[in-house]
């Protein structure tokens, strides 16, 4: 009974595993589509910037910096959520096994913080390599063509 | 410095037979003023967009002291941007989320051309000279078209360029404040000595240019319009611009830059931090509450595992031969060692004969009402069952006797009505049977009793 549950434990493990990176190709293709449109409606603004002398690196640093700033406070949320989410589970699920004396028992604490960290480390990630085709394509654009554009 | 255009024409992808500008050469030094004049249209802002860099000419060349622009790479280029042109737009040309003086020394802080201390003091300086120092620390959306038009100038000059271009800066502007802006760009062209081309549509405006040309259909002629050179003292002090206005102290403050930026994580951060603090203080408050539920259940489970397990004695009474291979099974429950009460859901109980190595059920069924129900038990408590035991080949443990194993579940309760404290108590009686079909004078020739061999002997519990 034990071993069934357990494999059957595990076969939901892989199966959350492939959904969540399912969800994460899911979520680069809609963060690179973001971005794209962010940086879009700023073509005049990058345009200025480049007018004024900024670097074609420095204007995709700005960009791929803000979406990772953006994705990874993103993760953090998500971690606040999820560290809620937990909590919550802990203290009525778990609680109810507890009280059938089964005791819910958290993973150790240094599995949750490498979590935690890669968490966050992906979520940045993702921004850098969602919004690095939109910020690498307004690189070689002229600056008087993205200021002509109607920016907003 | 000299920037030289040689023949350049520009022509749109779209239609590759138009050229927007055409053939166009024009020289421009330092401490230059020229105007163009033209219809909308005519090629003008493409002009200027080639001469600043900011767009690739389809031919000709655009030359910075002999080098062709265009033949650098893109990096060098963007510094020819920064250090050399200025540029003010048609257009409000602000970045929305900073402040005038913010937006003053972006060039300046993009372009690595001084330290930041250095830009801001230099942005202040020339956020005064525009005659907006009370206005230094104001967001674009708050400043009217003149005074945005003014910081966009400010900005302009802030790497102190040698050359600042002008696409029709004063396009969306009232009369006055039109008259303004071109007063301010000349006494500034005047004192800061940069080559300057302003793009006008505007006959009056270019005028004041020492060199006037004029654009058409992408062309460019030289224009002999008489010059205007003693009108801009017409009005003494114009309204809006209190030209060299000291910078008040707070711009020689020191620069805190992204202040707004720590300013909000730290705003963030105290708030996340007491959310945080409120959630585990909570959760903590949860935990220890929940702990104290757990181990009371536990005691509770605990007790009335004693009660179940401890204080209920059960066994087999007696088995009695009913003949043909039928008996009569009866069983007891007996509570010992305590006072309280103890309820007992009727056993469910089964039968099983041990053949080979596996253990055959055998019909059993209930004699009496008593073995259903609810039964508080007191003293002695008795379930007599029947059942049948015509089994072929059953395993011998004892010779010629069957092993017999019965089965009883039971729910054990303290109270009547149970209310979630119920045990799930398992007996398991073990006895030998005595089969009935098989001789007395059979049993007796391997085993030896006092008397007539017993129809079942009790075993201890397995």
């Amino acid at each position: 009974m034990l071993t069934s549950s357990r494999q059957a434990l595990s076969t939901l493990l892989i199966g959350m595993a492939a959904f969540t990176a399912f969800q994460l190709i899911a979520l680069l293709i809609l963060v690179s589509l973001l971005f794209s449109a962010i940086v879009q409606e700023r073509y005049r603004e990058v345009g200025l910037l480049r007018a004024m002398g900024a670097q074609p690196n420095q204007v995709m640093t700005i960009i791929l910096a803000e979406a990772a700033v953006i994705t990874a406070l993103g993760g953090l949320a998500g971690l606040g959520f999820g560290a809620a989410v937990l909590l919550t589970f802990a203290r009525s699920l778990g609680f109810y096994f507890a009280l059938l004396g089964v005791p819910f028992s958290w993973p150790p604490a240094a599995v949750l913080q490498i979590g935690a960290v890669l968490a966050i480390v992906f979520s940045a990630v993702l921004g850098l390599v969602g919004a690095f085709l939109p910020a690498w394509r307004v690189r070689r654009i002229a600056p008087y063509a993205l200021i002509q554009t109607e920016g907003r | 410095m000299t920037l030289s255009a040689q023949v350049l024409t520009k022509r749109y992808g779209d239609a590759p037979g138009y050229a927007a500008v055409r053939g166009v050469s024009l020289e421009l030094n330092r401490g230059e003023f020229i105007s163009i004049v033209g219809r909308s249209g005519s090629g003008k802002s493409t002009l200027m967009a080639m001469l600043g860099a900011l767009t690739k000419p389809t031919e000709g060349k655009l030359l910075l002291d002999g080098t062709d622009v265009w033949t650098l790479p893109e990096s060098e280029r963007a510094t020819f941007r920064s250090r050399h042109v200025g540029f003010i737009f048609q257009f409000p040309s602000l970045l929305s989320n900073l402040t005038a003086v913010d937006n003053v020394a972006v060039p300046a802080l993009l372009g690595r051309t001084m330290e930041a201390e250095e830009a801001y003091a230099r942005a202040h300086d020339l956020i005064a000279r525009v005659g907006l120092a009370d206005r230094a620390d104001a967001y674009p959306g708050t400043m009217s078209g003149g005074e945005q038009r003014r910081v966009a100038v400010a900005r302009a000059l802030i790497n102190a360029p040698p050359l600042l271009l002008a696409d029709e800066p004063t396009s969306d502007l009232d009369e006055d404040t039109e008259t303004d802006i071109i007063d301010l760009l000349e006494r500034l062209q005047r004192t800061e000595s940069f080559g300057f081309v302003l793009v006008t549509h505007d006959l009056k405006l270019a005028k004041r240019a020492r060199r006037s040309y004029e654009m058409r259909q992408g062309t460019l002629a030289a224009t002999d319009l008489p010059q205007v050179v003693a009108e801009p003292q017409r009005r003494v002090t114009p309204t809006g611009i209190r030209p060299e206005q000291p910078a008040p102290a707070a711009a020689r403050a020191p620069i805190r830059l992204g202040a707004n930026l720590w300013g909000g994580v730290k705003t963030f951060l105290i708030a996340a931090a007491v959310i945080f603090a409120a959630v585990l203080a909570a959760d903590v408050g949860v935990e220890k509450y929940q702990a104290m539920r757990v181990r009371e259940r536990a005691a509770r489970v605990a007790a009335l595992q004693h009660l179940a397990l401890n204080r209920l004695r059960g066994d087999v009474q007696s088995v009695a031969d009913l003949g043909d291979g039928r008996y009569e099974l009866t069983t007891y429950l007996e509570s010992v060692g305590g006072e309280e009460p103890i309820y007992v859901m009727a056993p469910d109980m089964r039968a099983y004969v041990q053949v080979g190595t596996v253990w055959q059920e055998v019909p059993l069924t209930p004699a009496d009402d008593g073995a259903t129900g609810v039964a508080k038990i007191e003293r002695k408590q008795t379930y007599r069952y029947r059942f049948d035991a015509r089994v072929r080949d059953f395993a011998q443990l004892l010779p010629n006797y069957m092993h017999v194993r019965f089965s009883g579940t039971m729910l054990v309760s303290p109270s009547s009505r149970p209310n979630g404290d119920v045990f799930e108590r398992k007996d398991n009686y073990y006895v030998y049977l005595k089969p009935f079909d098989v001789a007395d004078e059979v049993v007796l020739r391997r085993m030896r009793f006092s008397g007539k061999p017993p129809v079942w002997i009790p075993m201890p519990p397995h």
